[in-house]
């Protein structure tokens, strides 16, 4: 290939991917010219430790045991945005003990990894809300969950008075606690929830033995999916064989894992629905030595499981239905699951 | 209104308002994300109004430019790891099932994979076809410096796509109305 060529492939690489990128309206001037007549005293980065900092998006992190810059208000959202932005936490007010927002950790002063500012702006923009939303550190009430105050980190548009968060999700199955998640809408003054979203509170881990799992029970019969509402993220624990054998030590114990990214998780699931189903198919499967993967997927309609037979005739099963692991879908289904680091199949 | 009578807030505005998709796209391509980009960018046009007076006579543009091409360079090094592009600007796999075997993910990951200098090299002479000695302009080094940076970048590309599949590679040539 000339210099040409390659060129003319380079330019057209560039074109594509960003071709669809416009720059939002959040690039008015005004901050600039606030910039410039306060020429930016302190820099973000202590402001999002300080608890309160311009950042595009809401949320609500839980399960902090920590003193940090606060206000002193404890009633639902009242005080929570007194404070003036970018003011750097007072002595004494300090993170104690680390956080995430989104696959993040934040990490108490001294702590590692501390990510930047940048990394954290990033990672709420990833919320896709409301331009001038702040990260708070707040004592609030949630009416649902218990009438005592509690500290949380959340954000808040600081211009919806008497909103408080409320959660609409709890997920019974037996794999939640590998998710241990929430959902939280905000609700406003006129009393209309808001967007819903999603926290992940922790890293997500697989069950140490597939017995523990739980099985594929949380199948909705009424669903003509394997995967049930919009894909936000998943996880993928892959199990020695139950079956003992003399290539297999560690039977019905985890062989690997993998989180899977919530595009990977959305085209994964995608692929899955796409498979045919198994009704009224006569399987013969004589390679099926019993290694089984999980597939945990976290969706709009909660933490949804699918098990595959990873040898054999690669059944998908959600408890309710059954599809064969095979055609386009499935071949689409491995091309996706090669981008996962997993340990071979034996 | 004037500022300090040289550059005006409408003719700041009026720069911001056609040159920002276009400079955010050079940005996607020098972070590989958007989010980085867009808060590079934004921090680059505050330093730009700051300047306004100063700037809007000569060229804002490549001062913003600048600006994103330090932030790399300044995140890069911060991390001690060099910015992996594509690999997060890619993580898009409903788009990407199909677009991942045409080329267009191994190049961007290749130029993800290059010192942000170099990356941002071969984007201002190659994607916005600017002439060697502007681009040694715009990032204070010598035009040698220039040929050789893009030509060490051709190379990294080169070795990227000589590992695509014969058939990926044929099919993309076509494609390819310059060549």
């Amino acid at each position: 290939m000339t210099d040409t060529e390659l060129i003319a492939r380079f330019r057209q690489a560039c074109e594509d991917a960003t071709d669809a990128v416009e720059a939002p309206s959040l690039f008015v001037p005004a901050r600039a010219r606030r910039a410039r007549r306060t020429r930016w005293g302190a820099p973000l980065a202590s402001a999002v430790l300080a608890g309160g900092a311009a950042l595009g998006a809401f949320m609500l992190q839980q399960q902090l045991g920590a003193t940090a810059h606060r206000s002193d208000a404890t009633v639902q959202f009242a005080g929570v945005c007194d404070s003036p932005y970018n003011v750097p936490a007072r002595p004494g007010h300090v993170i104690a003990k680390g956080f995430r927002v989104g696959d993040i950790v934040v990490a108490p002063a001294g702590g590692t990894p501390v990510p930047s500012e940048a990394t954290v702006r990033a990672q709420l923009r990833k919320a896709d809300l409301p331009v001038g939303a702040q990260l708070r550190w707040a004592s609030i009430i949630e009416p649902a969950l218990s009438p005592t105050a509690t500290d949380h980190w959340l954000l808040t548009s600081c211009g919806q008075p008497g909103a408080f968060l409320r959660p609409t999700a709890t997920d019974p199955s037996p794999m939640s606690r590998i998710y241990q998640t929430a959902t939280y809408s905000v609700v406003g003054p006129t009393g209309q929830p808001g967007q819903p979203f999603t926290v992940q509170l922790n890293q997500p881990q697989c069950p140490h033995r597939i017995g523990t799992a739980g099985g594929p029970s949380n199948g909705k019969p009424s669903s003509a999916r394997l995967v049930d509402g919009h894909v936000t993220a998943g996880l993928f624990c892959r199990y020695y064989s139950v079956l003992p054998g003399p290539g297999n030590k560690y039977p019905g114990t985890e062989h690997g894992a993998a989180g899977i990214p919530p595009d990977l998780a959305a085209a994964m699931a995608k692929a899955i629905n796409a498979l045919p189903p198994a009704s009224g198919v006569a399987m013969s499967c004589p390679n099926d030595i019993g290694v089984t993967d999980v597939l945990s997927f976290q969706t709009s309609n909660g933490p949804q499981q699918v098990w595959v037979s990873a040898t054999g005739c690669n059944v998908f099963k959600n408890g309710a239905r059954v599809a064969i692991g095979s055609g386009p879908a499935m071949a689409t289904y491995l091309e996706l699951r090669a981008r996962l680091v997993l340990p071979s199949v034996r | 209104m004037g500022i300090d009578g040289k550059g005006t807030s409408a003719d700041f505005d009026a720069f911001v308002a056609s040159r920002a998709t276009a400079l955010l796209r050079y940005g996607v391509l020098l972070f590989g994300n958007q989010g980085d980009a867009e808060d590079a960018l934004q921090d680059g046009l505050e330093k730009t109004w700051r300047r306004w007076d100063r700037l809007s006579g000569a060229a804002p543009e490549a001062y913003v430019r600048q600006c994103l091409l330090n932030a790399a360079r300044d995140s890069a090094r911060r991390r001690r790891v060099r910015l992996n592009a594509a690999a997060r600007l890619f993580t898009r796999p409903p788009e990407s099932v199909t677009t991942a075997v045409d080329g267009r993910d191994e190049l961007l990951q290749a130029l993800g994979a290059l010192p942000p200098r170099q990356r941002a090299v071969l984007l201002l002479r190659y994607w916005l076809d600017m002439a060697e000695a502007d681009v040694a302009r715009e990032l204070g080094c010598s035009v040698g410096t220039v040929k050789s940076q893009a030509a060490r970048g051709l190379a990294r590309l080169r070795s990227t796509d000589a590992r695509l599949p014969e058939a990926t590679a044929r099919s993309t040539s076509r494609t390819g109305e310059t060549a």
